[in-house]
């Protein structure tokens, strides 16, 4: 059969071929089924978080952050007069998000997408009503987020948001107080802390608290997918004990830089 | 609570039944010579011929094409001596010198503010046409034009009264009465301008303890009574409390009595009933005969019996 | 109305109301009351489902009130190497400028695209997936799209919106498919094309270069059938939004454009019902400036909740009454015919 078949004026291959066996990937979330335990991570434990506040030096603020793989620079023009908006004795907030075309595994082309605008939304949401607009009539602060390189949607919106609130301190804008965020996600019947893409695509729901500790109030809970009420409650309660963590992390961070 | 309607159901032979237009010929030229004149429950249709325009002169409404004169809207028509005018059904409002109305500021501009009066034009209210702190009438200083919003700000309700018209058709308010200005203590419904007639007087008062400033724009003011202030002339005048943005204390029933109006406003509106103080008040006590919550007023039913019985007595 | 924004005088009456002990509204109604709510389905005849609603409409001229129409329609999707195979559902909300003559075209799109986002980010989610999107597996399936119309905006735009996708959702139907396959006889490959027959091909040879190797083909094709099809699965999980406006201490529903231009903050609860007893929450958002505490939140849940589950039975009796109505009303066309 083969020898019918042969081409001589080919360089044939060997007859035989196996496929690469790849060495076995302990930690490959892929590998996930329902009901298993999470891989790599304990359940409530969030990946480190590594901020740097006031890294764009053009900017009236910035900061960068970094979790896991997770990373976005933020930076802050502003307060500065709106223009051709009418009198408003309140100041506005606008917050732009743009995906670097290399932050994820498809290529994202550089133009303005649903997801830009809804997880702008989201970070508005979230830092808006820690910032004391009444102190600036006409104004307009400008952030402009950029997501250098994104793992799931829950978490740019919860870490955009930290590195949000710190750039505001970081230009000097009165704030009733840092705004920290954390994502969940609802696997089987745990509730696992900042979930990566991977486990919040294998989730039933998702949810983002945003919180200002320092006053012990809830700016903004961003939720998605199934939840049970209980279950949505259970979730506020464990992110709100989170927030005051990440919380103490960025105000250490920001004080430590001020400092200098 | 939730409650679920339909929409109205259109009658399954709305599309069969032609209406047949009444084609008499000899009726296309009105008789305006007739002593009654036309006849005011016909409509004209836009484009329908009126009168010759030897004869006639054109008003408001019309227009002359071929020595005819045309009718531009919808409307009654009405005659003084050999002009021709229509009268829309439904317009903006037009105004005229002298008329009460209540417009929201739009815009505050230098040494003026843009008034949304719901005309064709922004109504345009001077600094030099307002009640200045300090009670006498005095100069515009430039402190003044540097606070102006502490006067009026964007968004604000006022009344006032149409005081002149720029070249361009605009009209300038003026707010320098005690009756005037800056409007709290109640809340907004909005009309179609044709629903207010020329009245008397445009400020209302209802016994329920209830203000009502009809104005001729359609914007209809119902808010709380506020005893008259007795001084005459600039001596009562109090820039504090004219320029406020605070309210009173409202207590509940005169809070419910407001709803209570509003609603019965927008009744009567919604059935295009032109709205008199006598008309408001017969409404308002009907309902309290009723007995009835403010709420009941929002349904279709009693809606419909309240305004049955309101003209039926009329 | 004229303009979006009121004076301060009349956004701190509709407060003062509000949060008084005997709270009152500026129509008279109580915190916990929707407006009337109109709802028609079946409107547009070209689509696979289809809904009107308005909230709030004047009873006696049928004029204002928030107008919705919202209208699904399934499209064949043939499949790309590596794609879902259980169609996919997309949701987009469309303003009419004539609703929102205030604003400009630039923020209308703004607009839309927020109403989108949240729309669509709640009713596409996997875990709402109907189960019969499905045409050939691996190939073909329906792409379900849900375009919702805002024709008029009198307050409660985001109740207005979930309603009216809920009740379109309801009445569409998933045309039946069946499923056909063409099977070559073995070892007949020339059989397959129409073409082939001028070569000479050996027949017990396969060649590499032979790319008409599909030795089957399937397709699907549409039974005549007496119904449009049948239902979406799973129709009863589609959620309701109960959007709680927030006055500290009290909170109120169904906000009139007035009331939301009076009102900070708006906390929006989407709820599902696959069963009555045990309400899942599909979505949640915060709108506005202002802050809650999780207390609050623990009790705002609640109270969402049990409005929610009114709201849910309410449109359900409604959706089945509108079903009864619907088949009379085919049932009499077809006696007069």
């Amino acid at each position: 059969m083969a020898q019918i078949g042969f081409d001589r004026r080919r360089i044939n291959g060997p007859e035989e071929s196996f496929a690469v066996i790849f060495e076995d990937n302990e930690e490959d979330p892929s590998k996930w089924k329902a009901g298993m335990a999470r891989v790599g991570r304990l359940p409530l434990a969030i990946r480190p978080i590594f901020l740097q506040p006031g890294l764009i030096e053009q900017a009236n603020g910035s900061a960068f952050i970094e979790t896991g793989k997770t990373k976005i620079a933020v930076a802050i023009y502003g307060p500065r007069q709106s223009k051709n908006i009418a009198f408003h004795d309140k100041g506005r907030l606008n917050v732009e998000v743009k995906f670097a075309p290399f932050s994820c595994q498809k290529r994202r082309a550089p133009i303005r997408d649903a997801e830009d605008r809804s997880i702008a939304m989201a970070i508005h949401q979230a830092i808006l009503p820690s910032v004391r607009l009444e102190t600036m009539p006409k104004s307009v602060v400008d952030i402009f987020v950029t997501i250098l390189e994104a793992d799931g949607i829950e978490g740019c919106v919860a870490v955009g948001s930290v590195a949000a609130s710190a750039a505001l301190v970081d230009a000097g804008i009165e704030v009733y107080g840092l705004v920290a965020s954390t994502s969940a996600a609802v696997n089987g019947d745990e509730l696992w802390l900042d979930p990566s893409n991977e486990e919040a695509a294998q989730s039933k729901g998702t949810l983002v608290l945003s919180s200002m500790p320092a006053l012990n109030k809830i700016t903004s809970v961003w939720q998605n997918g199934e939840m049970l009420p209980d279950q949505v409650l259970a979730a506020v309660d464990i992110c709100e004990k989170q927030c005051v963590e990440i919380h103490t992390v960025v105000a250490e961070k920001l004080r430590e830089t001020h400092s200098l | 609570m939730i409650s679920f309607t339909s929409f109205p159901t259109q009658p399954e032979d709305a599309y069969r039944t032609v209406r047949r237009y009444n084609d008499d010929e000899d009726d296309a030229m009105m008789d305006l010579d007739d002593e009654n004149g036309p006849s005011s429950s016909k409509l004209t249709c836009p484009g329908e011929t009126l009168t010759s325009s030897h004869d006639y002169m054109r008003g408001h409404g019309t227009y002359v094409d071929n020595d005819e004169v045309i009718a531009s809207v919808t409307g009654t028509i009405e005659r003084v001596n050999r002009l021709v005018t229509v009268r829309p059904v439904n317009s903006r409002y037009n105004p005229e010198i002298g008329d009460l109305v209540v417009g929201r500021i739009a815009e505050v501009q230098p040494r003026r503010w843009k008034v949304d009066a719901n005309s064709r034009q922004d109504a345009i209210l001077m600094l030099s046409s307002v009640n200045l702190p300090g009670g006498v009438q005095r100069r515009k200083l430039e402190s003044d034009e540097l606070q102006m919003r502490t006067f009026f700000e964007e968004g604000d309700l006022l009344v006032a009264e149409v005081q002149a018209f720029f070249a361009d058709g605009a009209m300038s308010l003026h707010t320098r009465s005690l009756k005037y200005g800056k409007l709290r203590n109640g809340q907004l419904v909005i009309v179609p301008p044709v629903l207010v007639r020329r009245l008397k007087s445009h400020f209302l008062t209802l016994p329920c303890n209830v203000d009502i400033i009809l104005a001729l724009n359609g914007y209809i003011w119902v808010s709380k009574h506020i005893k008259q202030i007795e001084q005459e002339g600039e001596l009562g005048f109090d820039a504090e409390a004219v320029y406020s943005n605070q309210n009173d204390r409202i207590d509940s029933s005169t809070r419910s009595a407001i709803a209570r109006v509003a609603n019965i406003i927008q009744i009567l509106a919604s059935h295009f009933i032109p709205l008199t103080d006598t008309l408001l008040l017969e409404a308002y006590e009907w309902t309290m005969e009723q007995d009835s919550d403010v709420k009941t007023l929002l349904q279709e039913d009693y809606g419909d019996a309240l305004v049955a019985a309101v003209v039926s007595k009329e | 109305m004229a303009s979006s924004h009121i004076s301060k005088a009349e956004s701190s009456y509709i407060q003062a109301g509000l949060t008084s002990k005997d709270p009152q509204r500026l129509d008279g109604r109580n915190l916990g009351d929707y407006r009337a709510v109109a709802l028609e389905t079946g409107v547009a005849p070209l689509a696979n489902g289809s809904a009107k609603l308005n909230i709030g409409r004047n009873p006696h001229n049928g004029s204002g009130g928030t107008e919705v129409v919202a209208a699904t329609k399934l499209e064949v999707e043939t499949l790309e190497e590596g794609a879902v195979d259980k169609g996919r559902v997309v949701c987009t909300v469309t303003c009419s400028p004539a609703a929102y003559p205030h604003l400009s075209p630039n923020a209308v799109e703004d607009l839309q695209y927020d109403l989108t986002t949240v729309i669509n980010q709640t009713l596409a989610h996997p875990s709402l997936h109907p189960g019969n999107l499905r045409i050939i597996p691996g190939r073909k399936s329906w792409l379900l799209n849900v375009d919702l119309v805002v024709l008029a905006d009198a307050g409660n735009i985001y109740d207005a919106l979930f309603m009216a996708a809920r009740a379109a959702l309801w009445d569409t139907k998933v045309p039946r498919t069946r499923f056909v396959q063409f099977k070559a006889r073995k070892g007949g490959v020339d059989n397959v094309g129409k073409g082939g027959d001028g070569m000479d091909v050996h027949q017990d040879v396969t060649s590499g270069f032979d790319t008409r190797g599909a030795h089957s083909a399937a397709d699907f094709e549409l039974p005549d059938y007496w119904d449009e099809g049948e239902v979406l699965d799973g129709r009863d999980r589609w959620p309701i939004c109960i959007t709680l406006n927030l006055v500290p201490p009290n909170h109120f529903l169904d906000a009139t454009t007035s009331e939301e231009s009076a009102v900070p903050l708006k906390l929006l609860l989407v709820f599902s019902f696959a069963s009555i007893e045990v309400p899942t929450i599909q979505a949640m958002r915060f709108i506005g400036t202002g802050e809650t505490s999780s207390p609050e939140l623990r009790q705002l849940i609640k109270e969402g909740q049990r409005y929610a589950a009114d709201t849910f039975k309410a449109l359900q009796s409604k959706l089945k009454a509108e079903d009864v109505r619907r088949n009379q009303k085919t049932r009499e066309l077809f006696a007069s015919r």
